[in-house]
């Protein structure tokens, strides 16, 4: 008990609040990051990201009022910006879940995972806050940092591109 | 239609949302935050920092797979990589290059809790990713640092993650292999693992499941301190 008291009084002060919220929000974060990314190393490399830029702001982000939209926020972003600077890197359309559920068409939906992932990174992130995380459109807007008839615009495109992917077969 | 196809990507995206980090990351961005040494992941900064700060970051690194206190206050006691033991059954598994076979110890190991597939799949695709010697053996135990050294796997390696779609994850009991392994180490060490088996990207996971148990390679890993680490592979 008194080594532990004394490892955390070592602590610089405002570590351990910022690691509940590490705790908190990782696997969120997370899987966020590899819905947009599709590759687990780029999703890890996001939300380390993530977790460094709130650290460097972390007396900022201390003020929030809501610390978990503000690291969706600069999480998402990140995603985007790792995405462009790795353009080459192709999104992995991998065995989703519902597989394992005996009465899924596996084909279908490997078939949807793939339309899925031809889309562009902005597209997937509108999908992925809107039908994976429930966020409104525009609230997944304004974490993009873009309009909201923009995020409306990447989610209409989204679902036209896959619509035609899937009747191409 | 718009309706229905809504609803499949809403269970889609809602899946792939809910995927589950590898265990270390918690631990790795808690590590950053402290300034200990467990920086594992240094993808980020390796492009900027250049040749010679990678060279620095390993060596610095090195000194972890031999540490024998956790990297936070907050793991458990213990020695992420304990020394191996020698096999104590009858059973042996040639392994490639002459390196000897040793089997992991089980400080600190545990079964998994849930199904611990996607963490499996994600240490397999860090291996299989990895650039170097050091980034290697930190996924391993020790029981497979022979091997991986005999093999020189991060020379051999492709580089390329493998999808879901290509790997079968199930516990290690299941493999064909696991007999020999469980000869060789006791049941325990075969109980608590879990094989993943790569099958190549021309069959099904059905195909690969039915007719080829592991039609490229068969990678066993447990589970030590929330920690998946490799220990043996086959063949």
């Amino acid at each position: 008990m008194g080594q532990m008291d004394s490892t955390e009084d070592d602590v610089e002060p405002g570590v351990q609040e910022f690691e509940s919220l590490v705790h908190a929000e990782a696997s969120r974060l997370y899987g966020l990051a590899f819905a947009i990314l599709g590759q687990p190393a780029n999703a890890e490399d996001a939300v380390q990201a993530t977790y460094e830029q709130a650290w460097r702001a972390k007396e900022k982000l201390a003020r929030a009022d809501n610390p978990g939209a503000w690291l969706t926020t600069v999480c998402v972003r990140r995603c985007l910006d790792l995405r462009r600077r790795l353009a080459v890197a192709r999104w992995h359309p991998g065995r989703p879940r519902e597989q394992s559920a005996p009465h899924q068409d596996v084909d279908a939906l490997l078939d949807l995972r793939r339309a899925y992932s031809h889309l562009t990174p902005s597209q997937r992130a509108v999908l992925s806050l809107h039908l994976g995380s429930g966020y409104p459109l525009d609230d997944c807007a304004r974490i993009l940092g873009t309009r909201p008839g923009t995020a409306r615009s990447h989610y209409a495109r989204a679902l036209r591109r896959i619509r035609r992917e899937l009747s191409d077969g | 239609m718009a309706d229905e196809l809504e609803s499949r990507l809403r269970r889609l995206l809602v899946s792939l949302v809910a995927t589950e980090p590898s265990p270390g990351l918690v631990e790795r961005v808690r590590g950053r935050v402290r300034g200990s040494p467990t920086k594992l992941n240094w993808r980020p900064f390796a492009a900027a920092a250049g040749t010679a700060v990678i060279v620095a970051a390993a060596l610095a690194g090195s000194s972890q797979l031999f540490r024998t206190t956790p990297p936070t206050p907050n793991q458990p006691q213990g020695a992420l990589y304990p020394s191996p033991h020698q096999p104590t059954g009858p059973g042996s598994i040639p392994f490639p290059a002459g390196a000897p076979f040793t089997c992991p110890s089980l400080a600190g190991v545990s079964p998994a809790i849930g199904d611990p597939s996607a963490a499996v799949w994600a240490t397999f695709n860090a291996l299989v990713t990895a650039r170097s010697e050091l980034a290697d053996l930190k996924l391993a135990d020790r029981a497979a640092w022979p091997v991986v050294r005999a093999n020189r796997w991060w020379q051999q390696k492709s580089g390329r993650a493998y999808p879901m779609s290509a790997v079968l994850v199930a516990p290690a009991v299941t493999s064909p292999y696991s007999a020999p392994l469980e000869s060789s180490c006791g049941r325990r060490s075969v109980s608590d693992s879990w094989a993943l088996s790569t099958c190549s990207p021309t069959i099904s996971i059905a195909q690969c499941v039915t007719r080829h148990p592991a039609v490229e390679g068969t990678y066993f890993f447990l589970r030590r301190y929330s920690t998946w680490l490799l220990w043996a592979e086959y063949p």
